[in-house]
């Protein structure tokens, strides 16, 4: 595939993730690209919050499919770090950005900066955009 | 040319409209940088970041770092070509 033709999503089914999902869209949509959405789950699948289950599925795809945007899901659970999958899935697929979600800093101030996060941002040789939950 | 002049050439000739803030006041670029994206209501914060190292040693700029916690507003982080 021609670098530089897809939008890549970590996608994590809370807040901060939506809110990426959103932006994603937009991004899909201003560059007139796909968008590859790519979720990771623990090896326990059917029980990890993080792993997006069947009916919240179809309503993603449902939101994919009004949005008008090309798009494939991706759902990997084969013991490896979401970092490590989204950053191969946007080379693999030439992507021109990635877009994720970031905690916000906690009410007290703490820095809490997601270890996923950081090995993206570091990693992705394409640009990331890091975009929070709305307050 | 001076950077502050290639940035007006370049801004100019892209046709956006721009303005350029210098801060020099004793404060670090992070603290700046988020005030200035609430102060104008930023829609998006743009920073360059460094790739990793050769030895792939992890270097992750503290102002890069503070300025993807504290923006109120998306952050595209963008590398130099490799």
């Amino acid at each position: 595939m021609l670098r530089g033709m897809t939008v890549v999503i970590g996608y994590v089914p809370n807040a901060a993730g939506r809110a990426a999902l959103d932006a994603a869209i937009e991004e899909a949509g201003r560059r007139g690209e796909r968008l590859h959405l790519v979720n990771v789950g623990e090896s326990d699948a059917s029980n990890d919050p993080k792993f997006v289950q069947e009916g919240e599925l179809e309503r993603l795809r449902g939101r994919l499919t009004d949005a008008g945007v090309a798009f494939e899901v991706e759902q990997l659970v084969r013991g490896r770090d979401a970092a490590e999958e989204v950053v191969d899935a946007a080379e693999r697929v030439g992507a021109s950005l990635i877009v994720i979600g970031m905690r916000r800093r906690s009410p007290t101030g703490k820095l809490l900066f997601g270890s996923q996060a950081q090995r993206i941002l570091l990693d992705a040789d394409c640009a990331v955009l890091a975009v929070k939950a709305a307050r | 040319v001076s950077d502050v002049e290639f940035l007006r050439v370049r801004l100019r000739s892209s046709g956006v409209e721009f303005q350029i803030e210098q801060l020099v006041r004793g404060r670090d670029a992070a603290e700046e940088i988020a005030e200035v994206a609430e102060r104008v209501g930023a829609s998006l914060v743009v920073i360059g970041m460094r790739r990793r190292s050769p030895t792939g040693k992890l270097l992750f700029g503290s102002q890069a770092q503070r300025i993807l916690l504290d923006a109120g507003c998306p952050v595209l982080a963008v590398k130099a070509p490799s």
